[in-house]
């Protein structure tokens, strides 16, 4: 009997042991990932904020040194100064509110629409879906084609002027692409959320004498409450990333007047012409906005738990 | 046992990917094929020859020049000895488009790029030190020159590092330009006479000096003006031509001219904005205008000449050339065909309308705003065309790029310089961790394209030039389409300089200071946005009064 345990230990051990070096395999390369372009990264962005690059001119070597919070002093300029920097500002809560208010919304009673199977409701769900499947480049040549040459063509009144080409249309076009494009994942989640909603619940409302909209608010809406925070906070911690595709439609070239914190950091990272000597003040505005975007996030998330239907 | 299926089935799946992604990497690099000019065949790799390794950005100035090259080379040296035991030499060349494929893999010994800041290249150590293989006269090759001698000189002074070391030498040079119609020009008359009316063809003589302000050189006939310029468009407009198109979809070809304008307005000085140390004597205290449109006249009151250093490097955005080069462009507006403002006509799009105009539009196109390379990017058009219409190769049609009109006018008989900007910041270099095996073979090669016959080829081929000075015999001149001849007198006419400096305070403000940026004004980055939405005047103003010692950073 002792012989027959142990042997079955044995085995057993041997058997844990393959999975334990299969789990660890599997893991692996996400942890070194995860290890080097997170952590290293941004270890790396914390300690470059505080210094600047300089190269000596005998050994022609490049070194970073420790500077201070010149950096910040520098973003302190811009912000009082510039105009740059207070303009992404606003166009960035603009946005925010715009995808929070609208978007949302709109990802709500289409994803409602889709849930409730009414006319041609899989196939607004395939159009919608399809611009978050193609490249974003794709997807910003056909609108700006459409926008700039078929809408144009379509109303006489605009006198061949696109909406993009019209500096005064061009934000809320502008908008409209961020919100159009955003659209698809927002009603698949919210679509999927209301489809784990129990059936019967809704008889039993129906049966109650619910409209609809009493419906949506107090059973649907509470029931896709953790998918609703989850975007909520999601939004909120895109609030300084959110580069409007911008980078789509203009590479480096947008105007001021139409710019996001998310493009500016992102045009002044990715533009070609960046020395690594401009490095260091994009670091420090790295830690400035997550000084920022921390707490808000975490606030909006505690809040919205609080504010959810648990407490209601 | 779901564990062991699970495993072998991951196992297998892994295998699989490891085993396509062996077959992905196997991948032959492309050599030219000596059988088919201009068609690229992969040639496995022959261990009794040596291999050289070569990055090149296949932008606008394409790659058909460095298979030129490597054809010429690899039959010149096919008895060469460049490492013991082997004969000859294979040389792969990978093509990219971006700045980060550019530089990867490490395999490759030599780069030919654009957009390359070279002092960060240096500072990492990424390239390696050619400073003999420059410096020494090309003499192998029964020339005297050394490929630093053959810079020209705003270009030495950046790649000459401060110890006197080279890492690295310019590619080719990318500058804006106007190319005309010379078959229209003529066949409408708008090559201007001595009196100032548009009556000649470019083979007639009594021409007026043009540009450069000298009677009987390549530019005669040529608007000499702004003023001229606009008499001209206004001219086409009447003989039915629409004067000048331009992409709209990409703000940056219009951002070219502008820089371009600005450039040859200022002069030598315009070297200030880079490097920080001279007298700046155009700047403008203030500027009044009267009348309106292109009859307005401009009065600056300049400022008196002022020393510029990195603590008032600021003072450069009162330069007059920035109002001028909006006031050009904000004029040019009103003479661009309608899609040229449209914002949906990307550069190929701007560059078919243009040349197809004389066959399929109610109104020809005399003018297209581009970079110097765009008749490379057109190749299919000009090809479609000829077959379609006849006549219509680059080498049968006459067109030419434009020496760029001046801001006011002549005054008595010197000849007036023009300053070219080259803002590509183009670049060719050696990889650090090349092999001391192939040194032999890269320094080979690297001389071998920087030769005056080499240098000549890239001219025929890319119908561009590289940054160096060259001879050019009678007989290779007279054989150049037109376009080429043309980009090659202009180049030869002008000086030569560059949107970069190895200032220490430029380089760690590069994308601040860069040319792109000096026309930025509160709402609008680039110059077509701000001439779209407010005057030539107010911009200035705008941007004179954004810049002072305490926004200087």
């Amino acid at each position: 009997m002792d012989h027959i345990t142990l042997n079955k230990q044995k085995k057993f051990s041997k058997s844990r042991m393959r999975s334990l070096i299969f789990c660890l395999c599997v893991i692996a390369v996400p942890t070194v990932q995860f290890g080097i372009f997170y952590i290293g990264v941004n270890i790396n962005s914390l300690i470059m904020a505080f210094q600047s690059y300089e190269i000596d001119p005998q050994t022609n070597i490049g070194l970073y040194a420790f500077s201070g919070f010149d950096n910040f002093k520098t973003i302190w300029t811009e912000l009082r100064y510039g105009n740059e920097l207070p303009t992404a500002l606003r166009n960035s809560f603009v946005l925010f509110l715009c995808k929070v208010g609208v978007g949302t919304t709109l990802a709500l009673f289409f994803s409602l629409y889709i849930f409730k199977k009414k006319f041609l409701s899989k196939t607004f769900r395939v159009i919608l879906f399809a611009p978050s499947i193609l490249p974003a480049i794709v997807t910003v040549t056909m609108y700006r084609y459409f926008v700039d040459v078929a809408v144009p063509g379509m109303f006489v009144k605009m006198n061949g002027m696109g909406l993009l080409s019209n500096f005064d249309t061009r934000m809320a076009t502008l908008v409209f692409y961020a919100l159009w494009i955003s659209f698809g994942t927002q009603i698949l989640m919210y679509s999927g959320s209301m489809n784990a909603i129990d059936i019967s619940i809704m008889e039993a409302a129906k049966l109650d004498g619910c409209n609809a909209f009493q419906e949506f608010f107090h059973i649907v809406f509470k029931l896709i409450w953790p998918t609703f925070v989850t975007f909520m906070v999601t939004n909120m911690a895109a609030f300084f990333i959110d580069q409007m595709n911008l980078f789509s439609f203009y590479a480096a070239t947008a105007d001021t007047r139409y710019i996001t914190l998310g493009y500016m950091l992102f045009r002044d990272t990715r533009n070609s012409n960046v020395t690594l000597a401009e490095f260091p003040r994009l670091a420090a505005y790295s830690i400035v906005l997550t000084c920022i975007a921390a707490p808000i996030t975490i606030g909006t998330r505690k809040l919205l738990e609080k504010l959810g239907p648990r407490s209601v | 046992m779901i564990v062991k299926r699970l495993f072998k089935f991951v196992g297998v799946w892994m295998c699989a990917a490891a085993l396509f992604g062996a077959l992905l990497g196997c991948e032959i690099p492309d050599v030219p094929d000596p059988t088919n000019p201009g068609g690229y065949v992969p040639e496995p790799i022959d261990h009794t020859k040596s291999q050289l390794y070569i990055s090149n950005f296949n932008g606008g100035f394409m790659t058909d020049w460095l298979y030129a090259a490597i054809l010429r080379f690899v039959e010149d040296y096919k008895d060469y000895s460049f490492e013991p035991d082997k004969k000859g030499a294979q040389v792969y060349v990978e093509t990219h488009k971006s700045t980060v494929s550019d530089l990867t893999p490490e395999r490759n010994e030599i780069f030919f790029l654009e957009s390359q800041n070279y002092y960060d290249r240096l500072s990492t150590g990424q390239v390696y030190d050619i400073t003999e293989w420059v410096t020494t006269p090309l003499e192998e090759y029964g020339e005297d020159e050394s490929i630093a001698g053959k810079m020209h000189d705003d270009y030495r002074a950046y790649f000459e590092t401060a110890n006197g070391k080279y890492y690295g030498v310019p590619h080719y040079q990318r500058y804006a330009t106007i190319t005309y119609d010379a078959d229209l020009f003529d066949s409408k008359k708008l090559f201007m006479d001595t009196d100032g009316k548009f009556t000649k063809k470019s083979t007639e003589t009594g021409r007026s000096k043009g540009p450069d302000n000298v009677f009987g050189t390549f530019d005669d006939g040529l608007p000499a003006t702004y003023a001229e310029f606009y008499a001209l468009c206004n001219e086409m407009k009447n003989r039915n031509v629409d004067p000048i198109n331009w992409s709209s979809m990409y703000a940056m070809y219009t951002g070219w001219l502008t820089a371009q304008m600005k450039a040859d307005f200022e002069g030598a000085e315009t070297g200030l904005f880079y490097h920080f140390n001279g007298t700046a004597t155009k700047l403008a205290e203030s500027i009044s205008e009267s009348g309106t449109g292109i009859e307005k006249v401009a009065t600056v009151a300049y400022k008196p000449s002022t020393p510029i250093t990195t603590q008032n490097g600021y003072e450069l955005y009162s330069s007059a050339g920035i109002y001028y080069a909006l006031d050009f462009l904000k004029n040019l507006c009103g003479y661009a065909t309608p899609s040229s403002l449209s914002g949906s006509v990307s550069h190929v799009g701007a560059q078919f309308n243009f040349l197809t105009s004389r066959e399929t539009a109610e109104r020809p196109t005399g003018m297209l705003v581009e970079g110097n390379y765009w008749v490379n990017e057109s190749a299919d058009t000009f090809a479609q065309m000829e077959h379609r219409y006849g006549n219509s190769s680059l080498q049968k049609r006459r067109l030419a790029v434009m020496p760029l009109p001046k801001a006011t006018p002549a005054v008595g008989d010197a000849k007036r310089d023009t300053y070219i900007l080259d803002h590509a910041n183009s670049a060719a270099f050696v990889n650090s961790k090349i092999d001391a095996s192939k040194l032999t073979l890269a320094r080979t090669f690297f001389r071998y394209v920087h030769t005056d016959k080499s240098l000549l080829e890239y001219l025929t081929v890319s119908h561009t030039t590289k940054a160096f000075r060259f001879d050019v015999p009678a007989d290779v001149r007279d054989g150049l389409d037109y376009y080429t001849k043309s980009a090659l007198q202009y180049m030869e006419s002008g000086i030569n300089t560059i949107a970069n400096s190895s200032n220490a305070f430029f380089y760690a403000r590069f994308n601040d200071l860069g040319y792109g940026n000096q026309f930025k004004t509160n709402n609008y980055q680039t110059p077509i946005s701000v001439v779209s939405n407010m005057t030539a005047l107010q911009a200035f103003n705008e941007i004179k009064a954004n810049h002072n010692s305490s926004t200087w950073k």
